[in-house]
């Protein structure tokens, strides 16, 4: 394995560090290693150095590198706005893996706001072919409600846990009463601030992302057990949409959002490099933008229990 | 506005260390080698490691920041950081900036360990630098390591949102309780020994012309006391909390205390 840190980009304002394995696997596949939040490139705790050189004894390329004015990276001259800047940012290291790796398709792994991008881009560039999204966005359904809301009471106490819904409750009603148009659907998510898209965008945009070949692993983290808190919450939340059962999703309760404890990155890096293995046991057969040998077709084991 | 600034791979084979360049604005009238924490506190300081390095390169000092073997991009896992290797790779650092700004007056500054290590091994720089500037190194090892548990504990229980009993209760065997382990980083047995060994004498013994700066209540008493000709004691009141898992979200670049380390190199001139 070899590491080689450069710069890149239109602007050369990018940093970034490949990972280029000793000998590479004949899959054609390289790795995107995201931003969590504003943490420089290694990832919490390092997550993504430790990603990087798994991946690289499987003989995996990767690439982790800072967005625009975030870790090592200067900023840009486009005059984006951030979330447009992170995918151009994605697709120009995209390029440079490319370039400096004999990869043809990509895999994007982010966490939070990483996922986020990932999904993004993903709908602008067809070269992605997986999204590996840890803690993507949530979308509560009845049963996960009710299991915060037990699990409140057995935790604080009935009073205090139905004092506390009941406030919530009526601070989302005068939200509701103060904005007509919820960009949620009604499903509007208690202290999660993300900006996420209507479940009917994100599960659209899925079911494209679905149909064009697109692998999608899912991993939601202990941390966010008060909005995603059970084994089948996003097959549930998208029961409607055909491509529901052909997203692996996993609920992992030993994860906490920025995967702290040690064993938990060790179980992580074994739980992506495995579902990588399976997504894309066969070389490419194409190039990118017909890459429909179909991850998707493969990681489909859905929810698994952990 | 960003400086100019060069990623570099240097060092041994085996042992490489990443690094930032950034090129001084002008022709330099000095070098810095910046010197970061330990685990989670290098991850929460790394905004304000490279806002501070482009501001001494505004100021003409051409400044190396790196990352320690086994920590940040550099080679190497957390299993194997020990004090003694990161002297060493201090050592490395040093010479990569005596190569990229020569013949300039050198300022080593670090933060927390990073600080600690940089005291430890100035001694042994050749040539050595030309002054110190400690911001709240670690100075007793044991009361870090305990601080490290104390601060790994609340991390996890803020990451599940409930007591660390009940995340023990809910989790069983899969609960992240296990030894040897701070804030997402290993402490191997090594490391844990050399920090038990480390006493304010220890660091005092080893600084030359030094500046210690401080801004946690939790060593100031133990930093005043290392006042003497050699080294001055500079505090200010700005209390920051590096050792969090909280960094998401987060800027952490106390202005103030920026402003008094850029005027450390200005005054090398």
């Amino acid at each position: 394995m070899k590491e080689t840190s450069l710069r890149f980009g239109p602007d050369g304002n990018l940093i970034g560090t490949v990972a280029r394995p000793a000998v590479p696997a004949p899959t054609g596949l390289g790795v995107l290693l995201l931003n969590a939040g504003i943490i420089a490139r290694i990832g919490p705790h390092r997550l993504n150095v430790r990603l990087a050189r798994h991946l690289a004894e499987r003989g995996i390329p990767s690439l982790r590198f800072d967005v625009a004015g975030l870790g090592d990276s200067g900023p840009s001259s486009s005059g984006l706005p951030w979330e447009r800047q992170a995918v151009a940012d994605l697709r120009a290291a995209m390029d440079c893996l490319e370039k400096e790796s004999r990869a043809r398709r990509f895999a994007v792994i982010g966490l939070c706001s990483g996922a986020d991008t990932g999904y993004a881009a993903a709908l602008e560039d067809e070269r992605i072919a997986a999204l590996v999204m840890i803690d993507p966005y949530i979308y509560p359904t009845l049963r996960s409600r009710m299991i915060h809301l037990t699990s409140r009471i057995r935790e604080r106490g009935l009073f205090t846990a139905v004092g506390s819904w009941a406030r919530r409750q009526m601070k989302r009603a005068s939200e509701r009463l103060g904005s007509s148009s919820s960009a949620s659907s009604g499903m509007s998510l208690p202290r999660y601030s993300r900006n996420a898209p209507s479940r009917d965008e994100f599960g659209n945009n899925l079911q494209r992302l679905v149909q064009r070949g697109v692998g999608i692993y899912m991993i939601y983290t202990g941390g966010a057990r008060d909005y995603y808190n059970h084994q089948g919450q996003f097959a549930s939340a998208f029961s409607r949409w055909p491509f529901a059962s052909q997203i692996q999703c996993e609920y992992v309760p030993a994860f906490d959002h920025m995967i702290t404890a040690i064993g938990g990155q060790r179980l992580l890096l074994s739980k992506v490099a495995g579902w990588l293995d399976r997504a894309f046991a066969e070389p490419a057969s194409a190039p990118a933008k017909t890459a429909q040998a179909s991850p998707a077709q493969h990681g489909v084991e859905n929810e698994r229990q952990v | 506005m960003s400086t100019s600034s060069t990623p570099l791979r240097f060092g041994p084979p085996g042992r490489e260390l990443f690094g930032i360049c950034h090129e001084a604005e002008g022709r330099p009238h000095a070098s810095a080698l910046l010197f970061s924490p330990f685990g989670q506190e290098a991850i929460r300081s790394h905004r304000m490691f490279r806002v501070l390095a482009e501001r001494l390169a505004r100021a003409g000092v051409t400044t190396l920041r790196f990352d320690h073997y086994g920590s940040g991009d550099s080679a190497g896992d957390d299993e194997d950081v020990t004090l003694g290797g990161w002297q060493d790779d201090a050592l490395v650092a040093h010479r990569e900036l005596q190569r990229l700004a020569p013949g300039t007056p050198t300022l080593w500054l670090g933060l927390r360990l990073g600080a600690t290590v940089a005291g430890l091994a100035s001694s042994r720089a050749q040539p050595e630098p030309t002054r110190l500037v400690l911001w709240d190194p670690v100075l007793n090892g044991a009361d870090y390591l305990a601080r490290l548990r104390d601060r790994h504990r609340l991390a996890v229980e803020q990451g599940f949102g409930t007591r660390w009993d009940r995340i023990a209760a809910m989790l069983g065997d899969d609960a992240p309780l296990a030894d040897g382990e701070a804030l997402g980083f290993a402490t191997p047995a090594q490391l844990v020994r050399e920090l038990q060994a480390l006493k304010p004498a220890v660091l005092q013994s080893s600084l030359r012309l030094s500046v210690v700066i401080v801004s946690s209540p939790l060593t100031r008493r133990e930093a005043e006391q290392l006042a003497s000709e050699r080294i001055s004691v500079l505090s200010v009141d700005n209390e920051l909390e590096w050792t969090s898992n909280e960094a998401m979200n987060t800027a952490l670049v106390p202005n103030d205390v920026l402003r008094l380390l850029v005027k450390q190199a200005d005054e090398l001139q």
